[in-house]
Formats: structure tokens, sequence, C-alpha cells
């Protein structure tokens, strides 16, 4: 639509998709760089042509306390809990396939599964529908007040799990809150109980996803911007078809991270749990907690975990593909950060 | 310029009503937290109650049922402070390694770093969990709880990528010129180049195992080594066995009070953690699981 200012060119697109390299360093650090840079500019070799590539000297030492405990803590748990899910808990006799065959043949794991999948479905998609239109709103020229909006939405990330349940499960319980014992509701019902983990997790996670989405969208020019509400573009146009398709590839990467990080789901339903009781399969973490822990079944709970682990690599790796074709070469330049487990 | 006042009326309503989601749950914990254990079943749920008492609620939460909650809350920044610090550390030595210098294997490291990332962090729990009780015979100890911490494969990519970006070669070739040697030039020139970087994965792991749950809770069984999380989850797994707290009563106050006192040192760095985070110092590093 030439003459529209809605629509953009291609010079356009590859301008609001620039993402400068913003804090890349420090005011110190670029003066320290230009400082010296101007010193050896002569010799002038490309970063892939350090002298260092050439030396024969490396210093691998640097490299060792990382890999050393990399070995430890990482490879050694994978290999050792491979070798352990082929034994059998009370002899310790190698059993072969027997404690994946009880995986894959007992519903109490993939009940787990099944219900954390259709959770994230919800979770995910009102968590990242709310974070896109509060980036939007908050990037619009009507809002005011963003330096305290974006604090507010943020707020609950540096919240811990554990704290949000007990928030959430006190304020909604009818044992421990005035407002809905008096009103003789009870919102927090085994019936319930999902949705309202869906409203925990919802909270936490919003505005850490609203602030990437944010920082996407200062890559959007704002001379494009200002020359599309020259050529009479409204500020839900432009939020529509100019900013949304610069946040598309972060959309896409949070929306991957998210599901991954949601399915492994555990503080908060074991927190709620103990206001109102939950099957011990409620999450596929929880199963391979209670039957490690409370059935004393490490051999097992090694093996749920192993196949656990392979089935978000193989699904995310399929979720990674189908979006290929939209986002995968941007996407690289974009951010993923999840929380430690 | 009506409709843009209606406008910004309209977005402002909208802007607060998520406000109020995600600060009510807080506010009341602030407000809750001042109550005595009666006012908090009888008054209002967002109102203060008549006698505000933080500092006596404070004050037993830090000594009842064997005054753990101090020994918590000094653990949580052990782990948190130690484990954060001393990974990203670890993690900066190992990107710049792999950024900078080509030599046998550094591809298979590298690959070998992108499989941390792959590999969700929960499915590893049990995993460590079994090394640490059947080989390394460790559990339930200090050293149990922070050497799992530092493997940062996330922090590692991040630094080889980081470290590309920020770091001229001319200026470490400077440095070779002057006669330095390689790992002085990583601590005088390169670490110093990473430090936002540094700090913004230091903040971001700070608060990642301050909240951190289930890898405390498999690894501990000794309550005088939690973290403060697991210390409050200890707590509310008594809330239905009654007989501790105030007289008998449930412990709500001092779960409410340890919540809140738990989550100031998180407000703190805070602020500076959403300045990194939108700054888009984090976008470039990460391709992808």
């Amino acid at each position: 639509m030439p003459g529209d200012g809605c629509s953009l060119t291609d010079g356009d697109r590859a301008a609001t998709e620039h993402v400068p390299e913003l804090g890349v360093t420090g005011p110190g650090g670029h003066s320290v760089v230009t400082g010296t840079v101007g010193l050896v500019a002569g010799s002038a070799s490309r970063k892939g042509e350090s002298v260092a590539r050439q030396r024969r000297h490396v210093p691998v030492v640097l490299g060792a306390p990382f890999f050393i405990l990399y070995a430890a803590f990482f490879l050694l748990p994978l290999v050792y809990a491979i070798m352990q899910s082929t034994q059998s808990p009370l002899t310790g006799a190698f059993v072969g396939d027997a404690n994946y065959r009880t995986v894959f043949q007992t519903g109490g794991f993939w009940q787990g599964f099944l219900r954390m999948t259709y959770f994230s479905a919800i979770e995910v998609t009102v968590m990242l529908c709310l974070a896109a239109v509060l980036a939007l709103l908050l990037d619009s020229r009507y809002s005011r007040g963003r330096t305290f909006f974006s604090l507010a939405y943020f707020l609950p990330y540096a919240v811990p799990g554990v704290v949000a349940a007990i928030l959430w499960g006190f304020i909604l319980f009818p044992e421990t809150d005035s407002v809905f014992g008096t009103l003789h509701v009870h919102p927090l019902t085994s019936a319930t109980v999902l949705y309202v983990l869906v409203a925990i997790v919802v909270w936490e996670g919003t505005g850490y996803n609203m602030t990437l989405y944010l920082a996407s969208l200062a890559s959007v020019r704002s001379e494009i911007l200002d020359a599309a509400r020259i050529d009479g573009c409204g500020e839900v146009r432009l939020a529509l078809s100019m900013k949304l398709p610069a946040m598309r590839s972060v959309i896409v990467f949070t929306a991957i991270t998210s599901v991954i990080a949601t399915l492994q789901l555990f503080t908060e339903p074991l927190i709620i749990s103990s206001l109102l009781p939950l099957s011990p399969s409620y999450t596929p973490n929880f199963e391979i907690y209670n039957t490690g822990f409370i059935a004393g079944n490490l051999n097992l709970a090694a093996a749920q975990s192993l196949v656990f682990g392979a089935v978000i690599i193989v699904g995310g790796i399929t979720l990674l593909l189908a979006t290929r074709g939209i986002a995968l070469a941007r996407s690289r330049r974009y951010t993923l950060i999840r929380r430690r487990a | 310029m009506a409709r843009a006042k209606v406008n910004v009326i309209v977005v402002t309503v909208l802007l607060v009503v998520v406000a109020v989601y995600t600060i009510l749950p807080l506010y009341w914990l602030v407000v809750a937290s001042g109550k005595s254990l009666h006012e908090l079943f009888a008054t209002s749920t967002f109102v203060p109650g008549p006698a505000i008492q933080y500092g006596a609620n404070l004050k037993h939460t830090f000594t009842w049922y064997n005054a753990d909650f101090g020994r918590w809350l000094g653990n949580s920044f052990l782990y948190a402070g130690v484990g954060s610090v001393v990974s990203v550390y670890f993690a900066a030595m190992a990107g710049y390694l792999l950024g900078w210098f080509r030599f046998r294997g550094q591809r298979v490291l590298l690959a070998g770093v992108v499989a941390g990332l792959a590999v969700p962090g929960t499915v590893l729990v049990i995993p460590i969990y079994i090394v640490e009780t059947r080989l390394l015979h460790i559990v339930n100890s200090y050293q149990g709880v922070i050497l799992p911490l530092l493997v940062y494969p996330l922090g590692v990519f991040f630094m080889y990528v980081y470290s590309r970006q920020t770091i001229p070669a001319a200026l470490l070739d400077a440095g070779r010129v002057d006669g330095a040697g390689e790992l002085r030039l990583f601590h005088t020139v390169g670490l110093r180049l990473l430090v936002p970087g540094f700090v913004t994965l230091t903040l971001l792991s700070f608060v990642g195992i301050w909240n951190n749950y289930f890898l405390p809770l498999i690894l501990l069984s000794k309550p005088e080594l939690y973290p403060t999380t697991l210390g409050l989850g200890l707590w509310v797994s008594q809330l239905g066995v009654g007989g501790v707290g105030f007289g008998g009563a449930p412990p709500y106050l001092d779960i409410l009070m340890g919540a809140l006192v738990s989550i100031v040192p998180l407000l703190v760095v805070f602020p500076f953690l959403q300045r990194y985070v939108r700054s888009g110092i984090l976008a470039g590093a990460f391709g992808g699981e």
C-alpha cells in the first residue's frame, strides 16, 4: 500500500529490525577501548585474526574451573543416572529397561505431563498476550507514568515462587482470609486450583516478559514511527503493523522458554498442597519427587527424570523447528533467560 | 485533543488495573505481617489492623522455632552470593577462552556448553542428588549445595558471545606486545570490559539462586542448612500439623513476616536488574535452547 504510512517498505523493515547494541560497553569501557585502539589501529587486526588465534600458548587453565565442575555436576550425574535407571531399587541388580517400562506403562507421570501441557497452553497464552499488550500500551504515546508501571509489573519477578504461592494461597484460601471468609466464597478449591496456579504463574512472569518486549521495541526507530503518524497512522495500527512485527521473534522465544519452564512447575503446587491436597502426580516434577523421596525409589525417579528431559528437549526442538521459518534466523539476537532450577 | 485525553484515560485505567493485580498481593503481605494473629483473621484483609506490631512480629519470627530464621537468611546470602559471583566468574573465564582462542577440543567444549543449555534445570536435580549421595557423599553440606550451582552453561555461552562483541582484538594484541601474560591479560583487560555483562548475569543468577527451591529441597534434610525459601516451605508444611507458633496456633504470622523479610534483598537489587534486562544487554548472546 504505497502512500499508506502504516505499511513498511523493505528499507523501513530493515531499519525497524535493526537491534542497536545497547549498553554492550559502559561509558568507561568505551573510553578504554578507543584510547588504546588508536595506538594499534595500524595493525588493523580483525577480531578473527587476532594474534591469540595464531599463538601456540592457550590459557586452558581459564576453562579449568568451569569444565571440571561441568564434568562433575553435569556429565557425571547424567551418566550415573542413566546407569542407575537400569538397576533395581531393591537389589541394585541390572534390570535393563524395566524402570523405563514402568515409566511408560504407569499413568501417574503422564497424567502430570498432560495436566501441565494443558496448564502451559493456558498460562503461556494469557501471560504473553498480557505482556505484549502491556508493552504496547506502555510504548504508546498515551501512556503516563511509564517508569512506575514497568517497575510495578516487573516487581513479582523478584518474589520467590514459595512466597508467591504463600501470598496467593493465603489470600484466596477461605480459612486464612477475612474477605472471602465473610463472603463465604471459596476461591481456592480442588476444582479451581489449576486456574489459581495459572494466576500465580502469570503474576510471576508477565512483567519479565513485558520488559523483554519493551527492550525489543526500543529497536523501532522513533523517526519511522513519527513518519507513520504524520501519514495519518493511528496508534492502534502503529502497534499492530509496525511494533508487533518487531516483537515477533522475541515473542516466539519467550513462548518456547515459558512452555519449557511451565512444564517443570514444582514449587508453587508443592506449597499450595499444604493448604489443599493435590494429586502426588500433579506435575511431572511432583511425581518425580514423590517417586524418589516419598516412595524412596531413586532408580525409577532417575528414569522418570531422564524421560522427562528427553521429552522436553525433543518437544523444544520441534517447537523451534516449527517456528523456524518465521523467527529462527532473527531470533538469535534475542535474549533467553530462565530462572535457574 | 479531547480524543487524545480520552485515550490517555483509557490507557491509564488499563495500566492501573494490571498494576493492582501485580501489587495487591505484595501490599497485602506488608499489611498482614504487621497484624496480630487475631487481627489477621478478624480485620479487613487490605486495611492495616488497629494495633500495628511489626517489631513484635519481626522479633518473634527471628526467635521462635530454634531461632532458625536468621540462620536461613544467612544461608541464602551464602548460597546466592557465592553461587552467583563465583559461577559468573568461572563462566567469564571459560567464555573468554572459548571466544578468543582456537585450540584442539575447543569445538567439543563449546558443544558441551550448548548441550548444558539444552537440558532443563530440574531434570538434573535427581541425577545430582544420586551422585552426591552415592558417589561423592556431600549431601547435607554447604559444598553439596554450592558446587552444582557453579555450573552455569548459560553464563558461559553468554560470555562467549559477549566477550567477542565487547573486547577489541587490538586491545588484547597491544597487551601481548607489551608482554602481558594471558591470565593477566584476561584479568586486567578482558574482565574489565566484561563488567556490565558480569553484573547483569550475577544479578540474574543471585535472584535465581535466592528463589531456588527444588534443588536445595532434594540436597538438604538438615533444617540448619536450609535457605530461606525452604525454611518458609517447612513452616507452611506445618500449618496442618498445629502445635507450633503462638501458643499452639499455626505460624501464619511468622510465615508472612518471613516472606516479607525474604524478598527485601531482592527488592534492593531489583531496580538494577530491570534496568539491565531492559537495556537489551542480554540481547545478542542467546540463540535458543
